[in-house]
């Protein structure tokens, strides 16, 4: 288990810190809007494409289309509630650095 | 606040794929690094434009990304006592990250213009993540 843990956050942290990767870019050279709009969308259609293709497959294929589904709807229908628990706007320039 | 929640869900699914098969965790993370990337620069950059040092905007991206493996601890630590909750926690991560994609994203992205190359963008992206689960 602790095995596991171990692996898990290492994967995570990995992948998390690819975020400032992409941060350290923008230091050193700072894309046009044309590119952040082209790059929006390629972050989108990864995460769309990953999230149906292999996040929902899975899920599906190990329990059943229904426990799937309800995890799939209440993850959504949580972040949905949550725009009016807190107003916001990622990934926009209203957005202030905290 | 509002930036980082959203790597949070990253983490639960990195976590709930290594807890049914490792592999699978490893696969997640992979792609979720891909996105990331692309990601960081979309949270860096207004910040920039908006008169931020590139200092904060790249901290603010950092932070942002940290918060994955908070996500995965969570996730890891729940679902140890909860096994069979494991596709539960998969298809949670997948609702919220669609939801966040189509709610914010894609509209944010419009915001800037040059609504075409976001389009691009996206179909890049969904050809990426064939290429790379065709690899991996």
């Amino acid at each position: 288990m602790v095995n596991n843990l171990a692996d898990i956050l290492v994967l995570s942290t990995l992948a998390g810190l690819a975020t400032g990767l992409g941060g350290l870019i923008v230091v050193i050279k700072r894309p046009g809007k044309k590119v952040l709009g082209f790059l929006m969308g390629l972050a989108a259609g990864i995460m769309i494409t990953l999230s149906f293709l292999k996040l929902m497959s899975e899920a599906i294929n190990i329990s059943s289309l229904f426990l799937a589904a309800s995890g799939f709807v209440i993850g959504s229908l949580l972040m949905f509630s949550l725009d009016f628990v807190l107003p916001h706007k990622y990934f926009s320039v209203d957005e202030k650095v905290r | 606040m509002g930036i980082s929640l959203h790597n949070f869900p990253e983490g639960i699914a990195v976590a709930s794929g290594y807890s049914y098969l490792p592999r699978l965790g490893l696969v997640i993370a992979i792609a979720m690094a891909v996105h990331n990337i692309p990601e960081g620069i979309a949270i860096a950059l207004p910040v920039h434009m908006g008169g931020a040092s590139r200092f904060a905007a790249f901290r603010l991206a950092l932070v942002s990304g940290l918060v994955e493996p908070l996500g995965a601890l969570v996730a890891t630590l729940f679902l140890e006592n909860f096994r069979d909750l494991v596709p539960f926690g998969l298809a949670f991560a997948g609702g919220v990250m669609v939801f966040v994609t189509l709610d914010e994203l894609i509209p944010v992205a419009h915001e800037h213009g040059h609504e075409h190359f976001t389009s691009l963008g996206v179909i890049m992206g969904c050809i990426v993540t064939f290429m790379l689960l065709g690899i991996l």
